[in-house]
């Protein structure tokens, strides 16, 4: 079944088209949710206000990207709201405090489910931009302007979640090149 | 996508996690229809609520108030008057008739061709001490005449009418004390009219000219009518501006704030030249500003001059522009009171009103600081004093030029009060529903 027949049939309210679109996606998206949220039952019920909003919304989905990536868009912006129902402080830091040597590829040798833990261990406002920045390929503009916060700030949010992602790497693996 | 991305973070595009089976497509399915039936209930909901609402409205409103507040209106209407008398007295067609005003004798005086008489509000500031019940009777008749009949009761008029056209004017010397007890009790207030029923005057003796009677101060106390409600819309803009730089911080920010605020109430008069009232604001609150950072580096040099290191303070000053809107509704209970200057009507306002934003964005800024406010929503609590001129344009409706003073708060993200207090110019337009 392709994306518009899915599209098509979602649109018409084919139950056989949304239950495909469920099973196609719905494992994907519920890792992506996870990324965001706090634990697994909000990641869940996030997904799942997801998919209301997916079916819900079918008709102004108009093929400018693929499926999957509107429906991702979908699920950053529903466990964003999530994670705002909880009030979470954006800490800011100075401009230079984020010239911090990272490299993207350190990551390359770790397990996927330990990046996941990793992920989920850090504070909600470095989770939510690094996941948006680093794994959904937004940019700080786009960032600021779906959290309404700086592009500094999301900057920093983003220079302090590597530097804490790097010094878990350190803790687990001290000495890399060995 | 970057195609130079770590091969991690692909892995994590792509993972998939399995749920609990509580998570499945039904669930969802069913979560669609809750929501469907949701937002049926609650237009249905809103909609019975709007329509008894207004229904009451209509049939509280449909129903004539009566004001008592300027003027008590009560009458005394002698529907039948029956006397028996000579064929001299007959002729006479004197009637006995009740004036009352502000002088401070208060008669009772008969009248050949008067048939009515006003019984003023202005009754209310008489100062009788007594009075003084003149018969007047040309003839001079003593023969007995046969009792009247007088039936008061309350009604819209001011008007006392006597429709006694052929009518004698005696009365038995027996009832005299009837007549002075129940018109003291009238001028006393303890019987008023409105509460009279039939009372039977037997009859006045006619060879009387004057009877004083020894009243105390009249107490006439006003029955409170029905306070009016009024309907009220305003509308005042507010601004509040931060001139300059401060420099004493290393981040300061200049800018103006303003707000635009949309309200209408329903508003009870209450004694006392007082109403209170309820009623839904819709405020806007947009602030535009500057900031500035000044950034002290020390830099440690070598001067080969004295041979030794050297500390260098350099300051660095960046600007930037920062801005930021809340729109809020709000829920302001009023308190207004009126009063008079030189004769010019004035209505002082207090409110006081606990709401929610309904957006919020941008960066909210104070002198010395600022943080994100992210697009959620919050509580709010604002607070409202006016002071300002009215001007009456019909008997009903009243426009208020309203200078005033304005505080906003809102709750941040952090669950902290930002605060910030205007001052501004409102019109507000106030209709009363009597």
């Amino acid at each position: 079944m392709t994306d518009k027949e899915i599209v098509e049939g979602c649109i018409r309210e084919d139950r056989k088209c949304q239950k495909f679109l469920w099973e196609k996606h719905s494992r994907k998206l519920m890792s992506l949710c996870l990324r965001y949220c706090q634990n697994q039952e909000e990641a869940e019920d996030a997904l799942m206000e997801a998919y209301v909003k997916i079916y819900d919304n079918m008709k102004t989905f108009k093929f400018q990207s693929s499926l999957e990536t509107w429906m991702r868009r979908i699920c950053v912006n529903i466990s964003i709201n999530k994670i705002r129902a909880r009030k979470f402080n954006w800490q800011d830091i100075s401009e230079n405090e984020y010239q911090i040597g990272y490299d993207d590829h350190a990551f390359d040798q770790v397990n996927v489910d330990q990046i996941m833990k990793f992920i989920g261990k850090l504070p909600d406002g470095y989770r939510t931009i690094f996941n948006m920045f680093a794994i959904e390929g937004y940019s700080h503009k786009e960032i600021s302007d779906t959290l309404g916060i700086d592009e500094g700030t999301s900057r920093s949010q983003l220079a302090k979640a590597r530097k804490a992602l790097q010094s878990m790497l350190h803790q687990l693996n001290p000495n890399p090149h060995e | 996508m970057n195609s130079n991305q770590p091969e991690w973070i692909k892995d994590l595009q792509e993972l998939e996690t399995s749920y609990s089976p509580q998570t499945n497509f039904d669930e969802v399915m069913n979560r669609r229809k809750k929501k469907r039936r949701g937002f049926i209930w609650w237009t249905t909901r809103s909609s019975v609520l709007l329509l008894i609402g207004f229904g009451s409205a209509y049939v509280y409103f449909s129903t004539p108030a009566q004001n008592a507040t300027t003027k008590i209106k009560s009458s005394v209407t002698k529907t039948s008057s029956t006397t028996t008398s000579s064929k001299s007295a007959s002729s006479d067609k004197a009637s006995t008739l009740l004036n009352s005003n502000s002088s401070a004798t208060a008669k009772v005086e008969s009248f050949e061709k008067s048939k009515t008489l006003g019984l003023t509000s202005n009754s209310q500031s008489s100062k009788t001490s007594s009075l003084r019940v003149r018969t007047t009777n040309r003839t001079r008749n003593k023969r007995a005449i046969q009792p009247q009949t007088i039936v008061l009761a309350p009604a819209g008029s001011q008007e006392i009418e006597s429709n006694t056209a052929d009518k004698s004017t005696s009365i038995p010397t027996e009832t005299l004390q009837e007549v002075q007890q129940r018109i003291a009790q009238i001028f006393n207030g303890k019987n008023r009219l409105s509460r009279m029923n039939i009372a039977t005057w037997k009859t006045i003796p006619s060879d009387i000219d004057w009877i004083d009677l020894d009243l105390k101060e009249p107490e006439i106390k006003l029955r409170p009518g029905k306070l009016p409600w009024y309907v009220e819309f305003s509308a005042i803009t507010g601004s509040n501006t931060q001139i300059d730089f401060d420099n004493q911080q290393n981040l300061s920010i200049l800018g103006t704030q303003y707000i635009a605020q949309y309200q209408g109430s329903l508003l009870r008069e209450f004694q006392n030249a007082t109403m209170w009232g309820l009623g839904l604001s819709y405020t806007e609150w947009v602030g535009n500003g500057q900031w500035r950072n000044i950034e002290e580096t020390i830099t440690k040099t070598f001067d080969s001059t004295i041979m030794d290191s050297v500390l260098t303070s350099k300051f660095n000053t960046t600007t930037g522009m920062i801005n930021y809107r809340i729109d809020k509704i709000s829920l302001p209970i009023q308190f207004r009171f009126h009063t008079q200057i030189l004769k010019i009507p004035i209505r002082l306002g207090a409110q006081l009103a606990p709401g929610i934003t309904t957006l919020t964005e941008g960066n909210y800024f104070t002198e010395t600081s600022f943080a994100p406010i992210n697009r959620q929503r919050n509580f709010s609590f604002d607070g409202k004093l006016t002071v300002g001129p009215m001007i009456p344009i019909t008997d009903q409706f009243t426009i208020i030029i309203e200078p005033s003073w304005v505080f906003q708060t809102f709750r941040g993200s952090n669950n902290q009060w930002n605060a910030k207090s205007f001052t501004g110019l409102g019109i507000g337009m106030i209709w009363s529903l009597r």
